[in-house]
């Protein structure tokens, strides 16, 4: 696994994809248990399949086709679907929204069928059509709702009682408002179908071939949204009107799996390809950013951290050593004249004390910064690494002459790491580590025979993973199918990354 | 003896210049760098030079060269590398070809001042001086089908001894054995571990040396 960013509009599709499922969730459980449709289960079931559909077809074309509306269109869809589902459910407030909501879909689906597979409207007249969708079946469609007032309805047998987004109650306002979208809006789709079968007509080959698959679906789910405004002007309530209802729905299900297919079988245009390009570069290039920013505030956190443990190693270390042997000293001052024998073994003690801090001191030091390596370079201080291993260690260096000194140090600390956690954790018999130059990077390696399932994310090869990506190397931590793991980073020798 | 002693450090250099001259030695030249070392070197023509490895102006390895360059010029001169950290690399790059004359200890060393005189005459007398961590880091190193595991504990810890370059006599008296008893050790070892037996304590040394860094 390469230590990377995910790019932030993965992120957000993630969330989005989250939302779809937590809302599809909720409306099932609503719809499934309400005493409102005759067949519960049944319209939850679709609900679900119509919403998810559209919600997962989107979001994939959304990631594909960054650029493109048509997958956050799709996505719209599924939600608004879903939203507007509510309008089954037995709870006020829910059925409330849904009623509002209930016509949305259908405006985000007109949309999606007039850009496609582009994302673009061609032409006025596609804006129009647009426009007209929004404002029927978001505005005109949803108001009604503030003067509905169910309890006075006489259609509604079993639905919810009250109505809370309830303004002033006029049932003939109500009926008054659909008579008339209705009435409205079927010349204006079936116009919007006229239109959309001339310009498929008028596509060429390639055009067609990627549109082909979408207009069985979307231009039979006009015509049955056209067919089911007209149960609107027909006889209230009958079988008619629940026959249209479910045979929309599973055709509706079927388009966002066509719109997909379509998309993906159309071939980019040169300006669409520049547009992806672009907006793949941007997300690439904030990931980065991010990814730069966090690893700098790490540097700076691993840099303090350092600091506290080096200051707590000497203060709890040498320092106390030598606080107690200042004491010792003045204690065998005293003892010197009376018991000279004991003086002498304190003295004996002292020494031995000293010693040690020394030893702390000499190792403290070295875990700094290893003069071998300054003074040596990479080859030597490996293999001084090399010769204090918990396990034999095979070397192979091809490098000739000095490298870079942070290309040299962040190199060394790398093997350094690596070899305390082979000796820690992997239960290995051997390692091997490889170092080379390789098109003007250092590569650096280090296998072992171990369990493997060294952890990316813990802290020290985080840590080396920010040293390396600040010099704008890379480092990759894998478990091989024949086992143990390799480390390996490699460090560009730039100019960037020479003068310090 | 002779001595010269080049350390950058005055309190560290004239304690050790105290250390030798209460040891009986006489200190003819202190110096706080390697040019000025190789000076007071050619005039006093000492029986040994105690360099510190950090001197001026780089602080890196000039105790190192400036060894390598009294070796070259002035063989009859012993010098003894006195490093404030000890590895088996420098180890080997100073006593590459010929350990005669030549010592490699840790700084700390001089603390333990039997050692460290001990380690000064034997330098001195064209013998060698290698520090017991050094020895204790190539005999330590992990490696597969160690053939130090053919030998006893009792080989084991005389190898480590004739690493550090003390004689047979030295060895028998820290062991508290006889020579002759030593004499029998060596040989088994340079039997099991397949090296060439040498009478000359500093190529024995050079030999176990090679054999524990190879």
């Amino acid at each position: 696994m390469t230590l990377g960013a995910r790019t932030p509009l993965r992120r957000a599709l993630g969330g989005l994809a989250l939302a779809g499922v937590l809302l599809g969730v909720a409306t099932f459980v609503m719809v499934a248990s309400s005493k409102v449709p005759t067949a519960p289960l049944l319209e939850a079931i679709l609900t679900l399949l119509i919403g998810w559909s559209f919600i997962g077809t989107g979001l994939f074309a959304w990631d594909r086709r960054p650029s493109n509306l048509v997958g956050p269109l799709m996505v719209a869809v599924g939600f608004a679907w879903m939203l507007g589902e509510f309008k089954s459910s037995d709870i006020p407030m829910a059925a409330a929204i849904g009623f509002a909501t209930g016509s949305l879909s259908v405006s985000f689906l007109i949309h999606l069928l007039l850009v496609f597979p582009s994302g673009r409207a061609r032409g006025r007249l596609d804006r129009f059509y647009i426009a007209y969708a929004y404002v029927a079946g978001g505005l005109v469609a949803g108001l009604p709702i503030v003067f509905y007032n169910p309890a006075t309805d006489p259609d509604c047998t079993n639905c919810v009682t009250s109505n809370p987004l309830l303004i002033h109650a006029n049932l003939d306002l109500v009926h008054g408002i659909y008579t008339t979208l209705s009435a409205v809006s079927i010349p204006v789709l079936a116009t919007l179908i006229v239109h959309l079968v001339r310009r498929t007509r008028a596509a060429d080959a390639e055009e067609r071939r990627s549109q082909e698959p979408v207009w069985w679906a979307g231009g039979a789910t006009i015509l049955l949204f056209t067919a089911s405004l007209l149960t609107n002007l027909g006889p209230e309530e009958g079988t008619y009107d629940d026959v249209v209802w479910y045979v929309a729905n599973f055709v509706i299900a079927t388009v966002p799996f066509a719109f997909l297919f379509g998309l993906l079988r159309t071939r980019l245009s040169e300006a669409d390809l520049v547009a992806e390009e672009n907006v793949r570069l941007d997300a690439e290039l904030q990931a980065r950013l991010d990814e730069l920013r966090d690893s700098r505030a790490r540097i700076v956190e691993a840099g303090y951290v350092a600091r506290r443990k080096l200051e707590r190693d000497l203060h709890d270390g040498a320092q106390q050593r030598l606080v107690a042997l200042a004491l010792d000293l003045r204690l065998v001052r005293e003892k010197l004249d009376d018991s000279p024998k004991e003086a002498g073994q304190m003295l004996d003690e002292a020494s031995a004390e000293l010693a040690q801090a020394t030893e702390e001191l000499r190792e403290l030091a070295r875990g700094i910064h290893p003069a071998i390596l300054s003074d040596r370079g990479l080859e030597a201080a490996v293999e001084s690494l090399a010769r204090r291993a918990p396990l034999p260690v095979e070397i192979d260096t091809s490098l000739d002459g000095r490298l870079p000194e942070p290309v040299e140090a962040a190199a060394y600390f790398v093997v350094s790491e690596a070899l305390t956690n082979v000796g820690r954790h992997a239960g290995a018999d051997r390692a091997e580590i490889g170092i080379r130059r390789d098109n003007g990077r250092l590569v650096v390696e280090v296998r072992d025979d171990g369990s493997g399932g060294a952890d990316p994310a813990g802290s020290g090869l985080r840590g080396l993973a920010d040293r390396i990506a600040a010099l704008d190397g890379r480092l990759r931590i894998d478990d091989p199918a024949g086992g143990g793991t390799i480390i390996r980073a490699d460090i560009p020798l730039g100019s960037g990354n020479g003068l310090r | 003896m002779r001595v010269v002693v080049a350390e950058d450090s005055v309190l560290l250099r004239e304690g050790v210049a105290r250390l030798l001259q209460e040891a009986g030695h006489e200190v003819v030249g202190q110096a706080g760098d390697a040019d000025d070392l190789m000076r007071k070197v050619r005039a006093h023509k000492p029986d040994l030079a105690v360099v510190d490895v950090r001197m001026p102006p780089t602080q890196t390895d000039e105790g190192l060269r400036a060894a390598k360059e009294i070796r070259a010029e002035l063989p009859g001169v012993g010098v003894l590398v006195l490093s404030g950290y000890v590895e088996p690399a420098y180890a080997q790059e100073l006593l590459a070809e010929n350990a005669a004359g030549l010592g490699y200890l840790l700084k700390d060393r001089v603390s333990d001042v039997g050692a460290f005189a001990d380690a000064v005459d034997r330098v001195g007398a064209g013998g060698s001086a290698l520090d017991p961590e050094v020895v204790s880091v190539l005999m330590g190193r992990a490696r597969e089908n160690d053939p130090l595991d053919e030998l006893t504990p009792r080989e084991r810890e005389v190898l480590g001894l004739m690493a550090e370059g003390r004689t047979n006599a030295a060895i028998a008296e820290h062991l508290v054995v006889s020579e002759r008893a030593v004499e029998k050790h060596v040989t088994a070892i340079f039997s099991k571990l397949g090296l060439a037996a040498s009478n000359e304590d500093h190529r024995r040394v050079l030999a176990v040396l090679r054999f524990l860094d190879s």
